[in-house]
Formats: structure tokens, C-alpha cells, sequence
């Protein structure tokens, strides 16, 4: 029999994560005496920089906050400003927000799943390694990645920080000859995302089920995005308005972003979670297509968020494709709105989980207080509360290598944005 | 990235930078290109010169039909004076440091990954800008040395719109 191990595990820099992290696990007699996240990326001071701009800044400066899902800093940011002016911008902005949100989901999954998270699973450094192996499945994530670029550039101008988005609606609407050639790209694009769900329903993933609280906003009649009530499994079901009484940030000493606890807990939010708590309004052909690769939700093995993005890929080109076939040129593409002093919230769905926003604006509409409370934030608790029970089903005794590797995978299944959250892994086992 | 890269002209040089301290130098450089009277007559049909932010894996979008690309880029490279250009083959890009990436995949990764998916364009150039060795503190006059660097790279770049394009491999 061998030997409880003690040992200290140091990942001074996670890879394949977007921002700057470390993990440090210290085992002692045979158990997980620490395991800290540490997050030291500086505080980036967003909520700061907003105080004192006018509301017409905020879509751009909240954009910034991350490269890879501006869209959804933008949408929780301007439906809040729009709920504190009494502002409704109507139905083609409303429609042509979850157009652009398809583009942040397709860019966002088709990188998570090919360059960060697809090497762990089939055994590679890198995705150039796994493309030697691989090439036709790394060009075809390639190619769906860059339809969502081709989305969000149609309403935003460009695909990294997009300008197109303003508080009430869009400064431009794309012509009708524009948009019959984007769907056309899109619907070419549908035969790689449903081979795409295919494949990762195939793929050998940990099998690893554990219990957590998924949370995400549900709306009545479609998957969401941009509108509806925050709900859990745990039998939640609040209004975008209720959430601090439920949500709670706090500092951990290892971590200069937030921690935000449910109820005290940890909870879950993103693909997996917006799944198991919306598969139900899928498409029909989506739901037959994941029967017969027998993908089932809920779900709670957290490895099965490769597939859950896939699942959300094929979602995303579905909707693109219907708003675009409706595509009409608007009187406007955006709805006047009067400045006005009050409270405003946004709840959008982010590619990475659900993004809060909180404005107090005064009477010429300049922004008193803002919170901003971003995924990797709320998962963060998750992450390390999975890492303790994935590693000791793993088993501690495995190589501080294998404990390393096993313990980026977890982490990755996040698609952890700690430039975002800063508002990954240097792994440190220590045995004694 | 506001273009569609597929209706790109053929030949196309990338300023590579980000907003922070010298890794704007890719930036500059391009920006003294775009203001060079004798390339206005080569933009829009034949040369495409635009700044890229971190581009990371889009990099492999820019090399789509394109004839030639130039990639402008800040390096640190003890051999190599500060302020000064040198070009760089694709093995030797590898044992060079960018400054700047997304998610850790910055030019030696799009560029190694574009390489095995047999997407690189037909000929390619790499051409960093010296910024300095690790711990060095030279002073130099930036906007000089852009403006003799841009003046070393227009004419190549004239001779490259005007010929017909060579369709042997160059890197």
C-alpha cells in the first residue's frame, strides 16, 4: 500500500487562460491541507473609472474590460442605463442584440474549445501540436470562430472591442445586401458546428460528476442572452433587481478579484449551468441532434462544458441565421433617451456565465456608482471547491505533474477571464 | 480588424503592437508607412498597411489569399541594437520574445500554427524592431529612428506592388 504523500504542488503560471493566475495546493498526510487560487493580476479599477462619465461613455469604456467578451460588458451595461432612463429601444435593437451576442458566443466557445481546452482532453502541449493530428478540426474551429468575428463586426464595426453599441440601440444599421451575405456565411457554417457537437460527444472525457448550484438567467419563451430572471436549481428565482440580496462579494486574502458567494456557497454559472437550466428551450432539431449523440442535461460533470459550449456554437448559428433571415432596414437604429437620475441594472448572459451590472446615475446622466460583477468572479469559489473534490477523486498521490495537469484541466473547464475577473495557473503542491 | 481580410489587397503589412510602453513601436512604424506619399498611389487596390491589436489566432485570417505579408513588430533581441530592424525567419521568431499575447498565443503561436496547417501566405516577411534586452535602459530617440526605418521598408515595399509577385516561397 502506498504511502499517504505530503507534498507541495506550485503552477506559477496557468496557460491557456486568459489574465494571470496561480494555483497552491498543499497536501498533508494524504489531504488537502490549503488549496488557494490566487489571482494577483492588479485590480484594473473599472467601477472607479466610470464614476463622473456620462452615460453615452459607458458602452466603450466597459468594452475594454475584456477582449474577448466586450459584447457582453456592453449589453449588461446598456440595458441597465436604459432601465434607469425608462428607455425601450424596441424590437429590431432587441433583436439585433442577441445577433451581436451570438457573434461573442461563437468567438468566445470556438476558441475555448479548440485552443485552450481540446489539447488537455486529447493529450497535446498546444494547439499546434494537436493540429499536426488534428488539422481538419482545428480549421474547422478556426472557421467558426471567425463567423462569430463576422457577426459581431456587422453591428459593432470591428470584432475586438466593438463600437457599434450605444445606450438605446446601434449608431449604424448594416444594409439589407450586407446582412443576405452574412446569413449566407452563416448557414454555411452550420455542417461544421453540427460535426463540431458531434465530435465532442464523442470524445473521452473525465467522467467526474459532482454536486453544485447551477445559476443563470432564464426568460420565458427563448434560451437566454440579454433578458429574464435570475434562477438556480436550488429553487431561486429572482429579479435582476433582487440580486445582492442573495449575491454577496468578499475579498479573499489570496485574490485580488472578488469572491460572490450564493446564500453563503458557491454556485455555478456559464454554458454548463445556463444547460441544465434552459436545455428545455432549445430548438427541437437541437434537442433530436443531442438524443442521438445521447447528450443529456442537467449534467454535473463539469468536463462536459466542452460539450455544452458546441451545443451553444450550433445554438448561436441557429438564431443568427432566423434573426438574419428577418433582417429589415429600422426607421432608426437606435431609441432616443432622456438622461435621468435612478437605479438601473443589467443581467446578460456573458459566453463565460452571467454578467451583473449596477449604474446610480444622477440627473445629467453621469454615473455616480457602479458595480460590475463579472463571471470568473462568481465561479471562483466554484473553481477551487472543485479542484478539492476532483483531486481527491483523482487521487493526491498521483505525480505533482499529474496533479498539475489534472488541476489546469479543472480550471480550464471554467474558461476563467481573470483580466475580467480583476476586477491563471502557477500551481505550488506543498507536502509535508 | 474592421476590414473583411478576404477582400484584402494582396500585398499587406501588419503593424503587431498593443497600447502598452514600446510594444506600440509595430504601431508606429505602420503609421509612418501610412503617411508615406510614395506608398498612397499602391493603397486600396495593391497594398492594404493596418495596425493589429494582440491579434493572437486572427493572424491566420490576414494570411487568406494574400500574396505577400509584412509583419511590423516590436522584439526583444539582445543581438539586435535598440531602434534598429532586422529580419527574422520563422525558426528564429520562435527563439524571440513578443511582448504581448491573448490567452498566451501570440505571433510564434499563430505563426507555428499557420505553418502546420499549411496557411501561410505565399511569401512572408518579419521584420522586429529592437526595443532592448531584458533589464536594458537605453535611451534613443524613437520618432528618428521610425521615420529611417520606414524610409528602409518603402522602397521594398514599392518594388513588391510593382513586380509581378514571385511564387516561390520566401521564409
Amino acid at each position: 500500500m502506498t504511502e499517504p504523500r505530503n507534498t507541495s504542488i506550485r503552477v506559477p503560471v496557468l496557460a491557456r487562460v486568459e489574465g494571470e493566475g496561480a494555483l497552491d495546493l498543499e497536501i498533508r498526510n494524504g489531504k488537502i491541507d490549503a488549496l488557494k487560487l490566487r489571482i494577483f493580476e492588479p485590480p484594473r479599477l473599472f467601477e472607479k473609472f466610470l464614476e463622473g462619465r456620462a452615460y453615452h461613455e459607458v458602452p466603450d469604456i466597459v468594452a475594454r474590460i475584456c477582449g474577448i467578451c466586450p459584447v457582453a460588458y456592453q449589453m449588461s451595461a446598456v440595458h441597465a442605463i436604459e432601465q434607469a432612463f425608462e428607455c425601450d429601444p424596441g424590437s429590431w435593437v432587441r433583436s439585433m442584440r442577441r445577433l451581436l451576442y451570438c457573434g461573442e458566443w461563437l468567438e468566445s466557445h470556438s476558441l475555448h474549445i479548440h485552443l485552450l481546452a481540446l489539447p488537455d482532453f486529447l493529450g497535446f502541449n498546444d494547439v499546434t501540436a494537436m493540429a499536426k493530428q488534428y488539422p481538419d478540426e482545428v480549421k474547422r474551429g478556426l472557421a467558426l470562430q471567425e463567423i462569430g468575428n463576422a457577426l459581431v463586426r456587422f453591428l459593432g464595426g470591428r470584432s475586438v472591442h466593438p463600437v457599434g453599441v450605444r445606450v438605446g440601440g446601434f449608431y449604424k444599421a448594416p444594409s439589407v445586401s450586407e446582412a443576405k451575405a452574412l446569413l449566407q456565411k452563416v448557414q454555411a457554417r452550420l455542417v461544421d458546428a453540427e460535426a463540431l457537437i458531434r465530435w465532442s460527444a464523442t470524445l473521452d472525457l473525465p467522467n467526474a460528476p459532482q454536486q453544485f448550484v447551477s445559476c443563470s438567467i432564464k426568460h420565458a419563451t427563448e434560451y437566454p442572452m440579454n433578458e429574464g430572471h435570475i434562477v438556480t436549481d436550488a429553487g431561486h428565482d429572482l429579479t435582476i433587481d433582487k440580486f445582492d440580496q442573495h449575491f454577496k462579494e468578499h475579498q479573499a486574502p489570496h485574490s485580488t478579484a472578488f469572491h460572490c458567494h450564493l446564500d453563503g456557497k458557491p454556485y455555478l454559472v456559464g454554458p454548463l449551468a445556463r444547460l441544465n437550466l434552459n436545455w428545455q428551450q432549445l430548438p427541437d432539431s437541437l434537442k433530436t441532434l443531442m438524443q442521438e449523440c445521447g447528450i443529456q442535461w442537467p449534467n454535473t460533470n463539469m468536463f462536459n462544458s466542452i460539450v455544452a459550449r458546441a451545443v451553444e456554437i450550433y445554438y448561436a448559428l441557429l438564431e443568427a441565421s432566423s434573426i438574419l433571415e428577418n433582417y429589415s432596414l429600422p426607421d432608426s437604429p437606435f431609441a432616443e433617451v432622456t438622461p435621468k437620475a435612478g437605479v438601473g441594472y443589467g443581467c446578460t448572459e456573458a459566453p463565460r456565465g452571467m454578467l451583473w451590472h449596477r449604474y446610480e446615475l444622477n440627473d445629467a446622466g453621469e454615473v455616480a456608482r457602479a458595480i460590475i460583477v463579472p463571471p470568473t468572479s462568481q465561479n471562483q469559489a466554484r473553481i477551487e471547491q472543485d479542484l478539492r473534490n476532483d483531486l481527491l477523486t483523482f487521487g493526491l498521490n498521483n505525480s505533482d505533474d499529474a496533479l498539475r495537469l489534472r488541476a489546469e484541466m479543472v480550471i480550464r473547464n471554467y474558461d476563467p477571464c481573470i483580466s475580467c475577473s480583476t476586477h491563471f495557473l502557477d500551481l505550488r503542491v506543498k507536502r509535508d | 480588424m474592421s476590414n473583411e481580410t478576404e477582400a484584402l489587397p494582396p500585398v499587406r503589412v501588419l503593424g503587431i503592437g498593443s497600447p502598452f510602453d514600446l510594444d506600440q513601436i509595430g504601431w508606429r512604424l505602420l503609421q509612418a508607412l501610412q503617411e508615406s506619399p510614395r506608398l498612397m498611389p499602391y493603397l486600396t487596390k495593391q497594398l492594404v498597411l493596418e495596425a493589429v491589436d494582440r491579434p493572437g489566432v486572427n493572424l491566420l485570417r490576414y494570411f487568406q489569399q494574400a500574396q505577400y505579408v509584412l509583419l511590423l513588430d516590436a522584439v526583444l533581441d539582445d543581438d539586435c541594437p535598440v531602434g534598429e530592424g532586422k529580419r527574422y525567419s520563422i525558426e528564429e521568431v520562435r527563439s524571440v520574445q513578443s511582448l504581448q499575447s491573448t490567452h498566451g498565443f501570440g505571433v510564434q503561436e499563430a505563426l507555428s500554427l499557420a505553418e502546420t496547417l499549411g496557411q501561410l501566405p505565399k511569401r512572408l516577411a518579419i521584420f522586429g524592431v529592437s526595443i532592448g534586452g531584458a533589464g536594458e535602459n537605453t535611451k534613443i530617440d524613437w520618432d528618428a529612428a521610425i521615420s529611417a526605418l520606414a524610409v528602409s521598408l518603402e522602397s521594398e515595399i514599392c518594388h513588391i506592388c510593382d513586380s509581378e509577385l514571385s511564387k516561390s516561397v520566401m521564409y
